[in-house]
């Protein structure tokens, strides 16, 4: 059924229960409501459905309005906890600009002690550093400069089995042989077997000096037998029977140097031995190596 | 002058250009809108002025509905400089958890550090500063 509208020109409408006034209404829509029977205009202002995005620390001010929803929300980038291991180079954690959810720690210098820093040095404002000598690794090279390679310890025992033995000692760069007298006569014997079969030469690296001027000589041996004994190496002059086979052998009377031996006949395992029979003198053995 | 109400029970009135619905109108405020000479009650939510703290990265969401005054988001998020770290042999810890950095942290090379100062064959630091020593001999 249609509806005739009815024009209320010179008539009033009861406007007395109504409430709305303009400041209620969105804008632009029209409406009749408090204070006038005319229609009035909303003028609440209309904002959307903004989308804000807070930087870190900002304000975001909403006006006042109509809001049909929206957010105000952030994206900063965040770093979770970080372990930082420090070292010869300089290390930058990029961290500007982000939210940390944990935190840094800078770990102490890994492997850093007095005991691996060259002597007297300071790394990291630790020290003073208390290393020096040499590492030796090497299976063929049986000792260097006061450093045994891991495999090898040594023996040292008398040369005659009714005599005396001289003094031995290890000092840090050097084995050191005195031998006073012809009585103290002295082996070392390198305890682990070696095997020979790929090796070709035979060096030791001497030094062996008079302990007084004038009296006595100098000089070392090298033999390689078959067996280990660890008593003694000649009985009343005769070799010991538990060395085996006499397999090479080679000695040097001067009072220094490198001595070197060919070992190319030398097959299988056998025991490296040192002997020092030069009364009245100190030797020094600096390196002992196979090639 | 005194105002009659002229009730308009059996009339109409002129409501083809009103456009309001109760969607538009505050809640509680009675009208006459769109389409009928009816009294309505507009449904629209209105929200006092508020402040609210964003918690990092975090989302406000705006009320759907009619704000009253102007609202403030705002954010205080503890913030840190950028940081210079002189290595040791100790852990050092930078209280940053919960910070928003300014700056990045530079961990310094650790002094001295090079393979000439190290052991032969010892390794000391980490990752690309790491050093392998090359150090043997007799200083005295």
């Amino acid at each position: 059924m249609a509806k005739l509208p009815i024009h209320k020109v010179g008539g009033a409408v009861d406007t007395s229960e109504l409430t709305a006034v303009a400041g209620d209404v969105l804008a632009d829509e029209s409406f009749i409501g408090a204070g006038s029977d005319d229609p009035q205009t909303g003028t609440i202002i209309r904002r959307g459905n903004p989308a804000y995005s807070l930087p870190i620390n900002g304000t975001q001010q909403l006006q006042s309005g109509h809001y049909s929803g929206g957010t105000v929300s952030q994206s900063i980038p965040t770093l979770g906890a970080q372990q930082i291991g420090p070292g010869s180079k300089m290390i930058t954690i990029p961290t500007a600009g982000k939210y940390m959810t944990g935190n840094i720690t800078i770990k102490p210098v890994y492997n850093l002690s007095t005991s691996v820093i060259k002597k007297g040095e300071y790394v990291g404002g630790v020290g003073p550093g208390t290393w020096e000598g040499y590492v030796n690794t090497d299976p063929k090279v049986p000792y260097y400069y006061g450093a045994f390679n891991g495999i090898q310890t040594i023996t040292s025992f008398k040369d005659e089995l009714y005599n005396e033995i001289g003094t031995v000692s290890l000092e840090k760069d050097h084995i050191e042989v005195r031998v006073t007298a012809n009585y103290r006569y002295t082996v070392l014997v390198f305890n682990a077997p070696i095997n020979f079969d790929n090796l070709s030469s035979f060096m030791v690296r001497f030094e062996s000096s008079l302990i007084s001027s004038g009296s006595g000589s100098t000089g070392i041996e090298f033999l390689i037998y078959r067996n280990l004994v660890t008593d003694y190496m000649r009985s009343n002059g005769a070799i010991n029977p538990n060395l085996g086979t006499l397999l090479a052998s080679g000695g040097d009377s001067g009072t220094g140097g490198d001595l070197t031996k060919s070992v190319a006949s030398v097959t299988g395992n056998a025991y490296l031995y040192l002997r020092f029979a030069h009364p009245g003198s100190v030797t020094k053995v600096k390196i002992v190596r196979f090639d | 002058m005194a105002k009659l109400p002229l009730f308009f029970k059996g009339n109409s009135v002129d409501y083809t250009n009103l456009t309001a619905t109760e969607t538009a109108v505050r809640t509680g405020k009675k009208f006459i809108g769109q389409g009928t000479d009816d009294v309505r009650t507009g449904t629209v939510p209105e929200h006092a002025a508020t402040n609210y703290s964003l918690p990092i990265n975090g989302t406000y969401n705006i009320p759907t509905g009619i704000h009253n005054g102007i609202d403030t988001i705002n954010q205080s998020i503890p913030t840190m400089a950028g940081q210079y770290v002189t290595p040791s042999s100790g852990s050092t810890v930078i209280e940053c958890a919960g910070k928003y950095m300014t700056g990045d942290i530079v961990v310094y090379a650790v002094d001295n550090l090079s393979p000439e100062m190290i052991k032969y064959g010892v390794t000391v630091g980490e990752g690309d500063g790491a050093v392998v020593g090359t150090f043997q001999g007799f200083v005295d």
